[in-house]
């Protein structure tokens, strides 16, 4: 009868030492049958899924596959059978207690002396702990960003409380000027209107310290990532008022060259924004010493069907070293920075399926930002 | 009695709502004000204006609340002054009373004390 079973690989010749290279491998070793019986399920493999051998052997090995990839399991089984190899396919496979274990998997087919399939050897590892840590890596860049915000919240806190500050004033301002124009004992038409025409304008400003709440609001949450169309022209004009925020002083002038048949963005606007964001506060910065600066921001589609952003200042720039370093996490030139910054920008973008890069080109500091139009 | 030609009352504040809010405030409580957007406007326009008072935003581009105070005092101008701000800081605090500020305010303020500042800065000149 062609084809393996348990016996016959017992009876082969220098089995002692296949049992022993399989037993001292720190990778699960399973071989089956060409039906998918198991034959052969190693030491390492009983720690792995916490099946003993005796019980398992003579099972079929979709006893391993967790429910819900049963067919995707199986289709990968009939892939190898039909000659295909798998070779560190990262999958999850079943622990005898039902919990899912994360396993890197290779198999190969077995021929017997007449090339004939006569089964399947599978090695899975337990990158279980890797996944983990990798699981655990992502939540802590979500950190990081969180934190970054944060950081960026405190800079900008003092400048978002005084922009706050101005429609309060004003609310407070108008209130107490509708109560005077109403306060005589029979208030003339004129100054009826006076009152109504400051409490509508009292209305309208507790909705703009409204939408600067709102504003904050959005920067600081931590949340998932949500995209949506958005008009990329209002996203940067958006940021760069939030961008200017508190430099009042500063001679800074913008100067925006935005394409206005740009297409809709699918694109998480808040973490965009916080991009566009940082690079104009990036600008600011570096431009705060100076008597004179701008910030030249435009938009515009490429033949390659790319939203192509460019955000240029007339600072000092960066030295031809730093080009290469500038989105490498804590590399900065900034005397308190944590150069944290354009590592989390180019984390989103590139999440959007996009790029950002530092355009050589002086003087100022150039970036340009490009996102597939959809 | 002062007319609107004659205003009694100067704003300066780079916030339109501010800015129109406090016209509202003084002019229902029957006090002559006449504002304007920046310190440049006041300074090519009114900057005569030595009676009366100035209620003064000290955060606004270009020309700052205190760089204006400080050009209308070397051009001998002892125009009372009260600086509103919507935000504090100690060293801009002491420059200011250096100049001799009648009050600095935090926005949002109280109106009952503005109106008793304007009520003292136009009794005392």
């Amino acid at each position: 009868m062609p084809g393996l079973t348990s016996n016959h690989l017992q009876s082969l010749p220098g089995s002692g030492l296949v049992t022993a290279l399989i037993g001292s491998s720190t990778d699960g070793v399973i071989v089956t049958d060409a039906a998918q019986i198991i034959l052969i399920f190693s030491p390492a493999c009983e720690r792995l899924f916490g099946y003993a051998s005796r019980d398992i052997i003579g099972k079929n090995i979709a006893l391993l596959f967790p429910p819900d990839r049963l067919a995707e399991e199986e289709a990968l089984v009939r892939k190898i059978m039909a000659g295909q190899s798998v070779a560190r396919v990262e999958t999850r496979w079943r622990h005898k207690d039902g919990s899912e274990i994360a396993v890197l998997l290779s198999a190969t087919l077995v021929r017997d002396a007449e090339s004939k399939i006569a089964g399947v050897l599978f090695t899975a590892g337990d990158i279980t702990r890797q996944k983990s840590v990798e699981t655990k890596e992502t939540a802590l860049e979500g950190e990081l960003t969180h934190v970054s915000r944060l950081s960026a919240m405190g800079e900008m806190s003092a400048a978002i409380a005084h922009e706050l500050n101005q429609p309060l004033t004003a609310v407070t301002n108008y209130v107490k000027a509708a109560q005077r124009f109403l306060s005589a004992e029979a208030p003339t038409p004129a100054q009826i209107r006076n009152a109504r025409d400051a409490m509508e304008k009292a209305a309208d400003q507790t909705i703009r310290a409204g939408t600067i709440i709102r504003y904050l609001r959005d920067f600081v949450e931590k949340r998932e990532s949500e995209k949506v169309a958005e008009n990329i022209n209002q996203v940067i004009r958006e940021a760069v008022a939030l961008g200017l925020v508190g430099t009042a002083h500063s001679n800074i002038k913008v100067k925006l060259d935005l394409e206005p048949r740009i297409p809709r963005l699918v694109i998480d606007k808040i973490q965009i924004q916080q991009v566009l964001l940082n690079l104009i506060r990036n600008a600011v910065e570096a431009m705060a010493g100076m008597e004179k600066g701008e910030i030249h921001i435009s938009s515009s589609v490429t033949a390659d069907r790319y939203a192509e952003i460019t955000i240029r200042d007339t600072g000092p720039g960066f030295l031809p070293e730093m080009t290469g370093k500038l989105f490498r996490a804590f590399a900065t030139t900034k005397r308190d920075g944590l150069g944290i910054g354009l590592k989390i920008c180019q984390s989103i973008i590139e999440a959007h399926g996009g790029s950002i890069r530092a355009l050589p080109a002086g003087p100022g500091a150039s970036f340009r930002i490009r996102l597939p139009l959809s | 009695m002062a007319s609107y030609s004659d205003p009694l009352v100067y704003v300066v504040d780079d916030n339109r709502a501010v800015r129109d809010s406090l016209v509202s405030l003084l002019t229902s409580n029957g006090i002559a004000v006449r504002s304007f957007a920046s310190a440049k406007d006041f300074l090519t326009r009114r900057a005569q204006a030595a009676s009366g008072c100035l209620i003064l935003d000290l955060y606004m581009p270009e020309l700052s609340g205190l760089e204006l105070l400080r050009l209308l005092r070397a051009r001998g101008n002892q125009i009372p002054v009260i600086a509103i701000s919507g935000r504090r800081d100690a060293v801009l605090d002491a420059a200011l009373r250096r100049e001799s500020v009648l009050a600095v305010l935090s926005k949002p303020f109280d109106d009952q004390e503005l109106l008793d500042l304007i009520d003292k800065a136009l009794h005392v000149h």
